[in-house]
């Protein structure tokens, strides 16, 4: 365990040092995921249909807040499903400006998990994100993460239909027809945002709780919960099929997130602050270091058990030299009520 | 020489400027009942699209239906649940939108107050 610790340290440490540069490597990686991810399912338009562009998108957002590198991604997307008919692009914008007049006007800072959302739900590990959400921010986070799965949820009905939308060239209205009922009649979709929603309101306030090991028990208790309200609702809705992925996603899920408390329990991640500055006499260049990290090689080790059997033997020398007997005569009577 | 009091606490000043930007300056700025009618007036715009997508959606969905609705039953009836169904949406986002700016304005007057009380320490140094 000490070694995991020190691990961690390293970790943090090395982020922390070369924050400038992590940070947006990060990013990038992030959202050129999310590019690759549109470039090879929904590149129905062909004149954006080169790789070059979802590469130097991804570099560009790598620089920009995730907010408006998540515009930028939607907007690529909806050029691409303008492949399939305008229908199609309109309907996905609709569900873009929906998100940001229902959601963004609140957190701004929450882009990531907008992005995040769809991306885990590709992979296949969806059920960790409203977990960590709510070990990490308040219940409305969540609503990231949802507007994040409707968008895959309809994403993924697009392309299932796609051979049909482009069949239906003429007909306007099927099209438009088809775009809406992705998003309202999937009802595996509504039932996994009900899920997403239940757990992060649940593990926001389990690991709330004054009680031991509350973060461990929340994320156990999400994704115990989530498993069983998608399984139950999926066997109500007569669809049994994909139990096998959603349980071994279930356990993927639940080991990504005590990986997750493992960095993120217990420990503010303040930045080292470079901050300039000045008074009457300086100029100050001031480097702010959080002293929330201890250096690993000065990492000491103390075993409380020595100290409580040396205080002991102290209080046995005390009593016996209070009441003039022998200590030994003690330490025998310990050894014979033990 | 240097003080080092003196820069702990310019520094803290320094970082709460550079992390925060502007915005607790200019939440500052307005009074409370200013800044949460300020949102609300925004909640209703967005809330009045968001509906108005929302309802797209709902009509484009079930187009046969309503269609087959306006010719036999009075159009009266479906204007009513069309109205009463936005009351209840606005209702419940402006609660949303309410609470939320609430909670911004006072954590955000909180933190300028301990601001404005460190800088206020630095002024008489």
């Amino acid at each position: 365990m000490d070694n995991l610790f020190e691990i961690k340290t390293r970790i943090v440490t090395f982020v922390e040092k070369y924050e400038t540069y992590v940070k947006p490597a990060s990013r990038f990686v992030l959202m050129l995921t999310a590019y690759l991810m549109v470039y090879f399912n929904i590149s129905y338009y062909s004149k954006i249909n080169v790789i070059f562009i979802p590469i130097i998108l991804s570099v560009a957002c790598a620089l920009l807040p995730l907010s408006l590198g998540s515009v930028v991604l939607g907007l690529y997307t909806a050029a691409n499903l303008y492949g399939l008919g305008i229908e199609i692009a309109g309907v996905f914008l609709a569900l873009l400006i929906l998100t940001y007049l229902l959601y963004f006007r609140f957190t701004r800072d929450k882009g990531m998990l907008l992005v995040l959302s769809p991306v885990a739900n590709f992979i296949g590990v969806p059920y960790a994100l409203p977990v960590i959400t709510g070990l990490q921010y308040q219940p409305a986070s969540s609503v990231g993460v949802l507007m994040g799965t409707v968008i895959f949820g309809f994403l993924k009905g697009i392309k299932a239909n796609a051979d049909l939308l482009l069949a239906s060239e003429d007909l306007k209205t099927t099209k438009l027809h088809i775009a809406v009922e992705q998003i309202i009649a999937n009802k595996e979709m509504w039932l996994i945002l009900g899920a997403f929603f239940f757990t992060s309101v649940i593990v926001y306030f389990i690991r709330r709780l004054a009680i031991k090991n509350s973060w461990r028990i929340a994320i156990v208790s999400g994704i115990v919960v989530q498993l069983l309200i998608i399984l139950i609702g999926k066997l109500l809705l007569g669809n049994p099929y994909g139990i096998v992925g959603l349980m071994i996603g279930s356990i993927v899920s639940g080991l990504i997130c005590l990986i997750f408390r493992f960095f993120a329990f217990d420990l503010d991640y303040q930045r080292i602050e470079h901050v300039q500055f000045e008074d009457e006499n300086y100029y100050y260049y001031v480097k702010a270091v959080p002293k929330v990290l201890i250096p690993v090689k000065d990492v000491k080790v103390k075993t409380f058990n020595e100290t409580k059997v040396k205080r002991e033997e102290g209080i046995e020398e005390e009593i016996a030299k209070e009441f003039d007997i022998d200590p030994k005569h003690l330490k025998n009577n310990k050894d014979i009520n033990e | 020489m240097v003080n080092e009091n003196k820069v702990r606490l310019m520094t803290k000043l320094t970082v709460f400027e550079e992390n925060k930007g502007r915005r607790p300056f200019d939440i500052g700025d307005y009074y409370k009942s200013d800044f949460i009618s300020k949102n609300l007036i925004f909640g209703f715009i967005a809330g009045t699209i968001a509906y108005a997508i929302g309802f797209g959606f709902w009509a484009v969905y079930n187009e046969e239906v309503l269609v087959e609705k306006l010719l036999t039953i009075d159009f009266g009836r479906i204007v009513f649940g069309v109205i009463v169904g936005y009351a209840v949406f606005m209702v419940l986002y402006l609660t949303v939108c309410y609470l939320v700016s609430e909670y911004k304005y006072r954590k955000t007057i909180k933190s300028l107050k301990s601001y404005k009380k460190a800088l206020k320490k630095l002024e008489n140094w």
